[in-house]
């Protein structure tokens, strides 16, 4: 079969336009919201999500705001949810400082007919032992042989969409628990709204804007706590298939988080970062992934405390899409291409945006400028679709669960 | 035959006055003094049994006595006194002293002494070890002031557990003695006991928090503070020798704010104490306001 590329200005023209109006207004709406909020900021509370969830995006600096299809990201921008193919399911589990704390996480997603992906994922942490203390006869403090218990629950419900061909939009709700046995304990909810736009076929931007809502915290004590806000800004850029490279900016907690990712072949990646926060923390990892199951493994080293240092582990499904393949045009005498996919032709790829022109034309000829006329010259068929499919199909990233 | 009984009897009670409250002491009735325990009879212990505070106290007779601060009282009762003396303030290198706690191998113990019919130089003395020193034979480094009812004996001990015993007597024979057991670190690791805060829950609206820890020796240190995703929140560097880096019982009093001024939020936190890149004592915190 002879593979080619669409170059054709006058219809990416007509892409671009409306959905670079959807990123600035989109990007005005946040930065308006963030502008009003940062009236309330008052005391902030911790939002446990800020652990970091997954070992990719783990191993990756704790990258991931722009366009990293893997479930443990969608809380850094629930736009990400947009991208899984069909559904899938995830894990996590760490101790942290030297195993005071343990999280588990657990998530899963599911396409629905609308193209629209809804995500659930579930975050807990828990601490035991604590003790209480009070002061003896010679003014020092010590033990009065009593302790409590700490844990959290957040629980996510993220829902993603593809807009537009390039464009993604998402809105994650959480509800956050935290109890101290005995002591105190606080719920509440807020939630994020974000985006991810991809001006070119290899670059990802993202945006993302955290815990709109103001007291997000309410306290048994009466005490009220903003969960806190933020705003996220990434780049995700695949200079080649299997190298992909993240940048995020993070201003709460201000931090600078990057990635990179090297896929040796389909069955394994290698991955490293660093992200620099009160310290620079490196990190590095590894991802296995075999008949649709993958199993990610993070290790990031604290570069305020050694000891510190923890690994993550994360276990995987998601069943494996087909990518779908251009086959001539039935209905054109094999002239055209069209996409062919497990159910189908898709009935957006027999519009004349991604109709190319009949092998006739190949000779380097450019065809007259008229509305279904295109220039074409040979490539791989991949990039073609990359390049017009953005959600449809898939680099080797958006196969990510 | 009786009289000479009796006369044996007194003097037998003289000597056993210091040596009863404490089976590890070790002086003799020679090195008593001459008039030592002619008083009441009257004489009490205060030892305590941990660290972690449990106190236990006995007295030969029903004499009353209080205790606070890590004084030791014997009472008042005027002309007919048969309390011992109140041994109180006690210190190690200007730090309150406490059962089992580390100290540096010289140091400087200092203590109050006080009795309203006067302390008996040649009955009281400080005992390290066992090795008896009474106060009247003090040197000039170590020294006990009538006047200002103060003691001050200068420590040299080797690395390992040593036994402190100050025994008080006053001119009519009552006596109090204290007893403290201590620890010279052997130079190996650093490390940092007993790491604890008060209070906890800590509400930061309400005062400071109390971070408590024991280094068995002077160090280099830092008080580092985490939250309950493991991001660092609050540091403090201490130098050693430094208060808060010496060696024994040591406080650090945090006002309840991170690094830039702001006031925490209700979590949990991990408090680390860090000596060389190495966490050599750790504790939790809960922030309730």
């Amino acid at each position: 079969m002879t593979n080619y590329q669409l170059i054709n200005d006058e219809i990416n023209t007509k892409i671009s336009i409306p959905n670079w109006r959807l990123v600035i207004g989109f990007s005005f709406v946040i930065l308006i919201c963030l502008l009003d909020l940062s009236v309330f900021a008052a005391s902030t509370s911790l939002d446990p999500t800020q652990l970091g969830i997954g070992a990719r995006s783990l191993s990756m600096g704790r990258s991931g705001a722009a366009d990293m299809c893997e479930m443990g990201t969608i809380y850094i921008n629930p736009a990400n949810t947009g991208c899984f193919k069909d559904w899938g399911v995830t894990s996590m589990q760490t101790s942290l400082m030297q195993s005071d704390i343990n999280y588990t996480f657990l998530a899963g997603a599911k396409r629905f007919a609308d193209d629209g992906v809804l995500a659930v994922a579930y975050l807990a942490g828990s601490s035991f032992g604590i003790n209480s203390t009070t002061i003896d006869a010679n003014s020092r403090v010590v033990l009065n042989g009593s302790s409590f218990d700490y844990s959290n629950a957040t629980f996510i419900l993220s829902y993603g969409k593809e807009m537009k061909e390039n464009f993604r939009l998402g809105g994650l709700l959480k509800t956050v628990n935290k109890n101290l046995s005995g002591q105190g304990s606080a719920s509440g909810f807020n939630f994020d709204i974000g985006m991810t736009f991809v001006p070119k076929e290899n670059l990802v931007l993202g945006l993302v804007a955290q815990n709109l809502m103001p007291s997000g915290l309410s306290w048994g004590t009466g005490a009220k706590e903003n969960l806190p806000i933020g705003l996220k800004t990434g780049i995700s850029f695949q200079p080649k298939d299997n190298l992909l490279l993240n940048l995020d900016l993070d201003s709460s907690p201000g931090a600078i988080h990057t990635g990179i990712e090297w896929q040796l072949n389909k069955n394994l990646s290698l991955r490293a970062g660093a992200e620099s926060a009160t310290a620079l923390n490196y990190s590095m990892g590894v991802g296995i992934e075999m008949q649709g199951f993958r199993f990610d493994y993070a290790y990031l080293l604290d570069g305020n405390l050694a000891e510190n240092s923890t690994s993550y582990f994360s276990l995987s499904f998601a069943p494996e899409v087909k990518e779908p393949e251009m086959v001539p045009h039935e209905n054109d005498g094999g002239k055209k291409l069209q996409l062919k996919t497990d159910e189908g032709f898709p009935k957006e790829v027999l519009t004349p945006s991604i109709i190319i022109s009949p092998p006739s034309l190949l000779n380097g000829q450019v065809a007259p400028k008229k509305k279904n006329s295109v220039k074409i010259k040979k490539i791989a068929p991949k990039k073609v679709l990359k390049k017009k499919q953005f959600s449809q199909l898939s680099r080797k990233k958006h196969k990510r669960v | 035959m009786q009289k000479s009984f009796l006369i044996a009897f007194i003097v037998f009670l003289a000597a056993s006055t210091c040596s009863a409250v404490s089976s590890s002491s070790s002086y003799s009735l020679a090195s008593q003094g001459a008039g030592c325990g002619s008083g009441n009879g009257s004489s009490s212990s205060y030892t305590n049994k941990s660290s972690a505070g449990m106190v236990t106290a006995s007295k030969m007779t029903s004499t009353n006595y209080s205790t606070a601060g890590g004084s030791l009282s014997g009472g008042a009762s005027g002309a007919g006194d048969n309390s011992g003396p109140i041994i109180s303030n006690v210190k190690i290198d200007s730090k309150t002293l406490a059962n089992n706690d580390y100290i540096k191998q010289t140091a400087t113990l200092t203590a109050t002494i006080t009795d309203e019919v006067g302390v008996s130089l040649t009955c009281s003395s400080i005992e390290v070890d066992g090795v008896k020193t009474l106060f009247s034979t003090l040197t000039s480094a170590s020294t006990f002031d009538a006047s200002a009812s103060t003691l001050s004996y200068n420590l040299n001990l080797s690395s390992g557990s040593h036994t402190i015993k100050i025994c008080a007597v006053d001119i009519k024979g009552n006596t109090t003695s204290l007893t403290r057991a201590v620890e010279v670190s052997s130079g190996g690791a650093i490390s940092a006991s007993s790491v604890m805060i008060y209070p906890n829950p800590f509400n930061p609206t309400a005062g400071n928090a109390r971070i408590a820890y024991t280094l068995n020796t002077a160090a280099d240190i830092s008080i580092m503070i985490f939250n309950a995703v493991g991001q660092l929140t609050f540091k403090t560097a201490i130098s050693s020798g430094a208060s808060g880096a010496t060696a024994g019982y040591n406080e650090y009093s945090w006002d309840g704010k991170d690094t830039g001024g702001q006031v925490v939020g209700n979590d949990l936190y991990f408090v680390r104490i860090v000596s060389g890149g190495k966490v050599i004592g750790r504790t939790k915190l809960a922030v309730i306001k």
